[in-house]
């Protein structure tokens, strides 16, 4: 299970992305869409992905609600904000400029 | 940002619950983990090595997830605080020791604070203070003083610089009153005194110009004693009687006038200020009661003159404008006894005098007091952190950051700062209170002084500040352990030190040398005060009652009074005098001696008495007779002397029968202390009551009572004798005559609590510093005094040692302050009231010094007792 970390500062956009197409998530599901839809590259570890929410929650970006899961447990459930999602479309706009300019001149 | 602080805040607003949160959804984490990683059919032993192996990254986002707040330095200083509050409560003595040193330093330090805040600082309460003036004359003779009617009628005609000016008088007034009647002080002004000041009245209105003359204003505080503060006291009239002078008859009149009360004035507005310097003696008076307008005629002159300059107008500038229209009103009225210049003075400047100087000194003084309590409890601080090095080491060790360490002993410096400040506060509220009672007199102002925010705000920050001074040096100390170095060379010691040693040393000296000059101080001014107290003042204080009386009433009232109240039973003699001794006031005049011409006429204290004053006093006559009834104003007109004047001026003949320009001597007196007690008797003559009518009016008599038992049993029959008599005297200031004595010391009794309390912090100051010093010499040498006692030395070897070095210091700070004293020997000759320093003070002040050092040495020296070899030197 040797899976790439995922580079620093584009965690908060990969959740926020997933929050966007998953709706209401917790946070084992978020990290398991991340794995999932990257597939299985990039792993999110407990140790950075509730830091990041939690930073996500200050911004105001997402908002959290106690619910219960399908197998009747506790909890928390996360969901984007119309400032999250504006939030995610000007980095999303700023990841693909920067990625176009990288790959060209890799390209090179 | 604002809703960003908003989430913060709710974060912390949930408290536990929030990690209690984390908790579960990171738990849950990794039981969705564990169940994948079964599902995926792994055997368990594997699921659980890597459910464990999770354990750091679960540590991580728990501690990063509250991080991600920004909290975390809230929830490690609640930590430091409950860890400081533990370590200090562990360690009562010392806790409580640099606690009360510290709060008697910052609440000595507040109280100074809060006085000069109150006089100094705080603007005075008139609209705009720092325009106005205080208008005065340069008399021919140099003299400067009242103000010409006709010269302050020229400077609101022409004077292009002043807006405004007011003039008024001080002055007395009574009131009928259901005893007899009451005393008020009143400033009788023109009617811009109101519009000048730009004060408020809290009920009514003010007089301006174009109102009768015949209303008044009260006081605040009148109105409280008068009225209960009754808000239909508006419209209402009061009648006052005072002496007027007649300038037709040449002499003092009793006038009655009935005022109709316009308005009230906020208790906090006095105005003059000091209204205790005009007056002396038994009239000392701190507040006016009552503002009325000047009556119809307009005075010649007037006593007092405040001006409002326009804004941007500079003092000199208007000073020089004054002069200008003074010397053309010169030209138009020539006159020798015409004024020959004006003098202004900026009000704060005029209210204040030369108390600003007084107070920045005393604030210095306490300031240099609180400095060196700092510097002890950073010593005391610092003998601590060395016991502790070992904790600081394993902390250290475990992953506690160097800064967290710093933060760690600034809390508890803190803490101790504020726990002193918080006690602190008492003793400010108490130490003001003590200032501005007993320096009432001296203190202008005092009634304005409260403990305001200001006062609390400087109280704050001087706990801070004091907890950074003295908390710095251990914090440091404290960080720089390194585990390597405490644990190879333990107890080493460099150079830094050495000096820091010599630095501590010296601090002690100097504080030892302070303590001592103060504890001098402090002896000799109670010594005097001893002294002064048991003097012979060549009269009887016992069972003596004075009572003062205005307005001044022709002669006989006072004659029908002294033989009504000598009547009374358990009355033993009554008598009048104008001014009381030991009052620090009198009244001196020139004479010559019929058929002695003298190249300068000589002086002598005039005292106006009726005949019953000296048998009252039990001053003898010791030649020739009494004054008598009889003994009128006319020529010529009979005079006592005292045996002072007989002395110096009849050495060789009697007295008695000799003509002096003011008289005849009928008689000759014993001495008195006339003025206080430790000035020597002056020359001195008396003369009835008859003579001198005009003489200080406003002043009125004073009426001596001797009785036989408890004199304050006989006050209620002397006023109904002096109301049958005459129900216009006003009756106050009833004290004995003990008390008199007593109080005519208020100055040396307020250098006694000044000194006394100063060399009672320094000595407490020294004491601690000395103790401080000691221990911390014990706890760094404990290593060497474990191998001493493993090598079998003694311990009462040892105890001497360090109680030695304690002794030695102490005696080098002695003789230090030894010296200084004895250098200010002059200086306390030189005194108002001169203290003469004596082998007793010194040598007393010095048994109790080092008595008190060989306690502060011996208490931590005690420790080294208490060292067990084995674990001291395990230790390391």
């Amino acid at each position: 299970m040797a899976r790439d970390l995922i580079p620093p500062g584009t965690l908060h956009v990969l959740i926020l992305k997933t929050l966007a197409r998953g709706g209401e998530l917790h946070g084992f599901e978020i990290a398991e869409s991340i794995a999932r839809e990257s597939g299985d590259v990039l792993t999110v570890e407990e140790g950075s992905l509730y830091p990041a929410l939690q930073r996500l929650l200050l911004k105001g970006w997402v908002t959290a609600e106690w619910s219960t899961t399908a197998g009747n447990r506790r909890a928390r459930y996360y969901q984007l904000t119309r400032a999250g999602r504006r939030q995610l479309e000007t980095e999303m706009a700023q990841f693909h400029r920067v990625n176009g300019a990288i790959a060209r001149v890799l390209a090179m | 940002m604002l809703r960003e602080i908003g989430r913060r805040l709710r974060v912390l607003g949930r408290g536990a619950r929030f990690e209690q949160d984390l908790d579960d959804e990171i738990r849950l984490h990794v039981e969705h983990l564990e169940a994948q990683l079964r599902a995926a059919g792994l055997p368990e032993d594997t699921v659980r090595e890597a459910v464990r192996q999770r354990f750091g990254s679960t540590l991580r986002a728990r501690e990063e997830s509250v991080d991600a707040w920004g909290w975390r330095w809230l929830e490690q200083l609640v930590q430091d605080i409950r860890f400081g509050a533990r370590t200090l409560a562990k360690q009562p003595g010392f806790t409580a020791t640099t606690v009360v040193t510290l709060a008697l330093a910052t609440g000595a330090t507040t109280a100074i604070f809060s006085v000069v805040n109150g006089v100094i600082l705080r603007p005075l309460p008139l609209a705009s203070p720092d325009r106005l003036v205080q208008v005065a004359s340069i008399h021919p003779r140099g003299n400067i003083g009242f103000v010409l009617a006709s010269d302050l009628d020229a400077y609101r005609r022409q004077s292009a610089s002043f807006e405004r000016f007011a003039g008024y008088e001080l002055t007395t007034r009574q009131v009928p009153h259901p005893d007899g009647a009451e005393r008020l002080t009143a400033v009788i002004s023109d009617f811009e005194f109101f519009s000048l000041l730009g004060v408020e009245p809290i009920a009514g209105r003010t007089y301006r110009t174009g109102d009768p003359s015949a209303v008044a204003v009260l006081s605040g505080r009148y109105w409280t004693r008068a009225y209960q503060r009754d808000p239909s006291v508006l419209g209402r009239s009061i009648t006052l009687s005072g002496n007027v002078w007649d300038p037709v008859r040449r002499q003092s009149i009793l006038e009655h006038r009935t005022y109709t009360i316009l308005g009230v004035m906020p208790d906090t507005f006095q105005f003059p200020y000091g209204v205790g310097a005009f007056f002396e003696g038994p009239m000392r008076e701190k507040e006016t009661d009552i503002w009325i307008p000047q009556q119809d005629v307009t005075p010649r002159r007037f006593g007092q003159v405040t001006g409002r300059l326009k804004p941007s107008v500079t003092v000199d500038a208007a000073a020089s404008e004054l002069g200008v229209i003074q010397r053309q009103q010169d030209a138009i009225t020539p006159s020798q006894s015409r004024p020959k210049g004006a003098v202004l003075t900026p009000l704060a400047e005029e209210v204040l005098g030369s108390i600003p100087r007084t107070l920045w000194l005393l604030f210095g003084a306490v300031g240099l007091v609180l400095a060196a309590a700092c510097a002890n409890v950073a010593n005391l601080l610092l003998a601590r952190t060395a016991v502790r090095t070992r904790e600081v080491v394993t902390r250290a060790a475990l992953g506690a950051g160097r800064l967290r360490l710093v933060r760690q002993f600034l809390t508890e410096s803190v803490l101790l700062a504020l726990g002193g400040g918080l006690l602190g506060v008492g003793v400010a509220w108490g130490g003001t209170r003590l200032l501005l009672v007993l320096g009432s007199v001296m203190i202008p102002r005092a009634h304005e002084v409260t403990l305001d925010w200001r006062t609390f705000a400087f109280l704050l920050a001087i706990c801070f500040v004091t907890a950074i001074l003295f908390g710095l040096a251990p914090a440091v100390s404290a960080a720089r352990a390194d585990a390597r170095h405490v644990l190879r060379e333990p107890g080493a010691r460099t150079t830094a030190s050495r000096i820091h040693t010599a630095i501590r040393d010296g601090l002690v000296i100097a504080e030892v040398a302070l303590a001592f000059v103060l504890a001098v101080g402090a002896g000799l001014v109670v010594r005097e005060l001893g002294r002064l107290q048991r003097a012979d003042t060549g009269m009887t204080n016992e069972n003596i009652v004075t009572l003062h009386l205005t307005p001044k009433v022709p002669a006989a009232d006072y004659f029908a009074i002294e033989a009504r109240v000598a009547q009374t039973p358990g009355v033993q003699a009554a008598g009048f005098t104008q001014m009381v001794p030991l009052q620090n006031w009198g009244w001196i005049g020139d004479f010559s001696i019929v058929g002695r011409p003298l190249e300068r006429r000589p002086t002598a204290e005039l005292r106006t008495i009726t005949p019953g004053y000296f048998q009252t006093l039990g001053i003898p006559i010791v030649r020739g007779r009494n004054l008598t009834q009889d003994d009128t104003r006319d020529d010529p007109s009979a005079l006592l002397i005292n045996e002072t004047l007989a002395r110096t001026h009849f050495p060789d003949e009697d007295p008695v029968g000799r003509e002096l320009d003011r008289g005849r001597i009928v008689g000759v007196v014993g001495d008195v202390r006339q003025t206080r007690l430790d000035r020597p008797v002056q020359p001195e003559m008396y003369s009835t009551v008859t003579r001198n009518a005009g003489i200080a009016a406003d002043i009125g008599m004073t009426l001596m009572v001797r009785t036989q038992g408890s004199p304050e049993t006989i006050v209620a029959a002397v006023r109904a004798a002096v109301r049958e008599v005459n129900p216009n005297l006003a009756i106050f200031n009833v004290k004995t005559m003990a008390q008199v004595r007593a109080d005519s010391l208020w100055e040396l009794n307020l250098y006694r609590w000044l000194i006394g309390l100063f060399a009672g912090l320094a000595l407490l100051i020294a004491v601690i510093g000395l103790y401080g010093v000691i221990a911390y010499s014990v706890s760094s040498r404990t290593r060497e005094f474990a191998v001493r006692l493993a090598l079998g030395s003694d311990a009462l070897t040892l105890i001497r040692l360090v109680v030695r070095r304690g002794m030695l210091l102490a005696a080098i700070g002695l003789g230090l302050g030894g010296t200084l004293a004895l250098a200010a020997t002059p200086l306390l000759r030189a005194l108002p009231s001169p203290l003469d320093p004596d082998v007793t003070t010194f040598a007393a002040t010095a048994v109790v010094l080092l008595a008190l050092t060989l306690i502060a040495c011996t208490l931590p020296a005690l420790r080294v007792v208490r060292v067990d070899p084995i674990h001291a030197l395990r230790q390391d």
